[in-house]
């Protein structure tokens, strides 16, 4: 049975604290060239010319790219309105006029600035409401119905609606996204990278260099950081690498600077969203009503007209409650603001402000605490949703509200109402969140391969990504439990794509679970090949073997081998696959086999006459159906929570007609060390019997819920219903003064 | 325009050449290949990149190489002495405080400059002490939980330094 008191301590957690971890700006080739974007000074329009003269004439520059440099396709993925590589019809701020390699980063700079770009300015698109009015931007609606929505709210007894509204925000992971590009003279192209697809990272870079997929070979580096991030982003700085490289025949490390990476990479959706829910007089859902709009900005990217955000949207717009009667329209449009990508929980923090948001207005219209209404409408283990998933078990929300409100102290803090003194006003709120395990549909896959080492030790290849989440640590004790050898005797790859099989992306909270389900596998295979090994080398049948702790003992007499010696009667030094294991889920799947549940807890005070909203105290209760590491588990929850508070209260990528007006960590905040409360967390261990040991992906139900709960602790400290993440000065204007 | 420039790092001599504009940062990636030193933001807002220069935490990025001259800087590469690790370091990993890495050196270098002059800091001076570090994985906890560990370690070291 697995232990999960053990503290286990992060596997590459050495090589970080001593400086020594390789991050792809750590590379030293010899004859690197450095590779940088000249980008667009408007955001629509057309590049009438691009005058190269000044910037050529810089020493140490080697070649200058524009479009039709490009040897294969001039975008980033299958779809006609997918991100160009280089641009000469300018979508965005973002859009590359041209790439530039030279000796070092600031002479590649210092000629950027030289190029002098002739452009053709077109009114662009912005807001929601204008691409909801020109018909030609919308990219895709999708809508959802479930029971009968006018009977629904017939029934209500109290119906509550209102219109939110969420801001675009930055991954800011602190490594930038970067890429190094090394061309060989035989045609090949190796890609040094962080990445969280890095199986498709060759399709996409060999479409665009018009090569042979096979040619491209992708090698993952440690990560600074992801968060959903580095899939679009990664292989736009792998694309712009690999072209300057393979034009100068030299290896090429591809830059952004922060503001760089601020202008030209994915966002969170923006998103407006009108909700209407009701309820009965006992405090029963009825119905719901929503209406999303989500501003995917100017390209499209993975997942084409169907993003991550707008598919989880439609799997999530009720939350995690039982609602007999609703109805979704959800909207995906196009503008010229940054592209939208996918990013922790994509659609699913913009959904739960809004239905968070009113279950405490309903509750409030109900006289009802917040917690008990909650509470009442649950789903439950043995439920369907709107949607038809049938959740057979493992549906943790219920406890999880109950655990986190007991940390919390809820019943004292929240009886003692709004309260302060003369400097302050004091609240406390929370809110619910869940998010579907990884894809929910068939092309759900992962495969591992265990290699026995010469030394007797095993190396386990899954093509899955340390992205610092602590994947690496949690497979090898998995593998350690279902292989019975000690946790110091695997070690987990970071990806090759040369070798590694393709698990698809490190994303959705599935790398624990589906790396764990192939490994699982794989190593039931590997105990029995090992078996059959020992039993050809010392005669008789497999079943006169059996595996106990990595020894393969005889049945019928005191004869046993280890690891090493069986390694070594193989012959041979290189590593042996012993073990492959191939998880596949179910034909015809259509929706999450499970969902991972969160509840946080708030208490803020706000200054009575600065406004200044001070977190104190912090309660993430967290349904993760089993704990396999406590300490990285821990990390990302709490971390998961921290970034949804500046969700709340910081974070917002301030647009002037498609320009960036905060493109640094200055004028963006995110929360610092003064700014985090005091933080307590508690697991729920619902297992869900259809993974490996019962445990649930942890990486984004706790990205959901907290900016939700500080606006209800916000409301119930000052009376203002809050409308618009996130919760700043201008944002409280909007807010409506409870009569 | 070029200055020559005598400085330590980690303990080591060094005399050289450096421009006007060459930052610290620069000249400890660059020039001496000490790349556990981070950069992430190149504006001095985030800390990923700081080193002690004459045990003054210092933000790299934006930091002139020629200020160092006659001082000595250290890094993460000399937090560790003779292959043994500093408290910091063995509590970082002990408790969690790492995930994806990349504000580590950085955070390292502040709680050292930090706990220096702090042995036994509250944990509202670790949370301004660290506040020009900033950290997108973890949420602090567990890096603040390091720190007082980090400290209640260190000075029972030496406490029993004293007493043997």
């Amino acid at each position: 049975m697995y232990a999960s008191s053990t503290k286990t301590r992060m596997v590459n957690a050495l090589e970080k604290v001593t400086g020594q971890a390789r991050f792809t700006e750590d590379l030293e080739i010899p004859g690197l060239l450095y590779g940088v974007a000249v980008y667009s000074n408007i955001s629509k329009g057309f590049v009438r010319k691009v005058d190269l003269e000044a910037a050529q004439k810089v020493p140490g520059v080697k070649k200058i790219l524009l479009p039709e440099n490009i040897p294969g396709r001039n975008l980033l993925g299958s779809h006609e309105l997918s991100h160009p590589i280089i641009s000469s019809k300018i979508n965005y701020f973002g859009d590359a006029v041209a790439l530039i390699a030279a000796e070092s980063e600031e002479i590649a700079r210092k000629a950027a600035c030289l190029v002098k770009v002739d452009y053709e300015e077109k009114e662009g698109i912005y807001t929601i409401d204008e691409a909801m009015e020109n018909g030609d931007l919308l990219f895709n609606h999708l809508q959802h119905f479930h029971g009968d929505i006018e009977a629904g709210f017939e029934k209500s007894d109290v119906i509550i609606d209102g219109t939110y509204f969420t801001p675009f925000i930055d991954h800011i992971y602190l490594e930038r996204e970067s890429a190094l590009a090394l061309p060989e003279p035989n045609g090949r192209l190796t890609i040094y990278g962080g990445c969280q697809e890095p199986y498709h990272m060759p399709t996409v870079v060999s479409e665009v260099l018009n090569c042979p997929r096979e040619q491209i070979r992708f090698i993952g580096m440690s990560m600074g950081g992801a968060f959903g991030g580095k899939s679009e982003d990664s292989f736009m700085v792998a694309c712009r690498a690999a072209l300057l490289a393979v034009h100068c025949m030299r290896p090429v490390l591809f830059v952004v600077s922060r503001e760089e990476s601020m202008r030209s990479s994915t966002k969170r959706h923006e998103a407006k969203l009108y909700y209407k829910i009701g309820a009965s007089k006992q405090g029963e859902l009825t119905a719901l009503e929503a209406r999303v709009y989500l501003n995917k900005g100017a390209y499209l990217g993975s997942g084409g007209k169907l993003p991550p955000a707008l598919n989880r949207v439609y799997w999530h717009y009720t939350g995690p409650y039982r609602i007999p009667n609703t109805v979704l329209n959800a909207y995906l449009l196009r503008t010229n603001n940054p592209c939208s990508g996918q990013m922790r929980s994509p659609g699913v923090p913009q959904i739960c402000f809004a239905v968070e948001s009113i279950m405490d207005q309903l509750a409030e219209a109900l006289n009802m605490d917040p917690l008990e209404f909650r509470l009442k409408n649950v789903l439950e283990a043995g439920e369907v949703t709107a949607n038809g998933i049938y959740l057979k078990d493992s549906v943790g929300i219920r406890e999880a509200i109950q655990k986190g409100s007991r940390l919390f102290d809820w019943d004292s803090r929240r009886s003692r109402g709004s309260q302060g003194d003369t400097q302050t006003l004091k609240g406390v709120g929370m809110a619910s969140s869940w998010h579907g395990i990884s894809y929910g549909n068939e092309k759900d896959t992962a495969e591992a391969r265990i290699f026995l080492l010469h030394n007797g030790k095993f190396l386990i290849r899954t093509g899955l990504v340390e992205l610092g989440q602590g994947l690496q640590t949690v497979l090898a004790r998995v593998a350690s439990e279902e292989l019975g050898v000690p946790m110091e005797q695997i070690t987990i790859t970071s990806p090759d794509t040369d070798i590694d099989p393709d698990s698809k992306n490190t994303t959705s909270s599935r790398a624990t679970v589906v790396g764990s389900l192939a490994i699982r596998l794989a190593a039931q295979e590997a105990i029995k090949n090992l078996i059959s090994h020992a039993a050809r080398l010392k005669g008789g049948a497999a079943s006169d073997f059996f595996w106990k702790g990595g020894i393969v003992h005889s049945k019928n007499s005191a004869w046993s081998i280890n690891l090493a010696d069986l390694a070594a009667q193989t012959g041979s030094e290189r590593p042996l696959l012993v073990g492959n294991g191939k998880w596949q889920d179910k034909a015809g799947k259509k929706g999450y086999t499970t969902y991972g549940y969160a509840a946080h807890f708030v208490e803020l005070e706000v200054d009575r006459k600065t406004g200044y909203i001070k977190l104190l105290r912090l309660v993430v209760a967290q349904d993760v159906g089993k704990v396999l590491n406590y300490q990285t588990l821990k990390g990302q929850a709490i971390g998961s929570a921290m970034m949804s508070a500046g969700y709340g209260l910081l974070e917002n990528i301030i647009l002037e007609k498609g320009k960036i007006l905060n493109p640094n960590l200055r004028d963006y905040r995110i929360p610092l060390f003064t700014e985090c409360p005091s933080i307590k967390c508690v697991f729920i261990e619902d297992p869900c019997s259809e993974y490996v040991f019962g445990a649930k992906g942890a990486g984004e139900p706790s990205a959901v819920p907290t900016a939700s709960a500080i606006a209800n602790a916000y409301y119930n400290a000052t009376g203002l219903r809050i409308y618009r993440l996130p919760i700043t000065q201008e944002n409280i204007t909007g807010g409506k003064k409870q009569a | 325009m070029k200055h020559l420039i005598n400085f330590k790092v980690n303990g080591i001599s060094h005399s050289m050449e450096v421009t006007s504009n060459t930052t610290l940062l620069a000249l400890l990636r660059d020039s001496l290949k000490l790349k556990g030193t981070k950069k992430a933001c190149g504006t001095g807002d985030c800390g990923a990149c700081t080193v002690l220069v004459d045990g003054k935490a210092v933000n790299s990025c934006i930091y002139l190489a020629l200020n160092i001259d006659g001082k000595e800087v250290l890094t993460v590469e000399g937090l560790s002495k003779n292959g043994k690790l500093d408290f910091l370091q063995e509590a970082f990993i002990d408790e969690g405080a790492v995930q994806c890495g990349y504000c580590t050196p950085g955070m390292l270098m502040s709680a050292k400059a930090l706990l220096d002059e702090h042995p036994n800091p509250t944990e509202e001076q670790i949370r301004i002490g660290l506040a020009g570090n900033v950290c997108r994985c973890t949420g602090y906890e567990q890096i603040i939980q390091a720190i007082k560990t980090a400290a209640k370690k260190r000075s029972e070291y030496e406490f029993q330094d004293k007493e043997s």
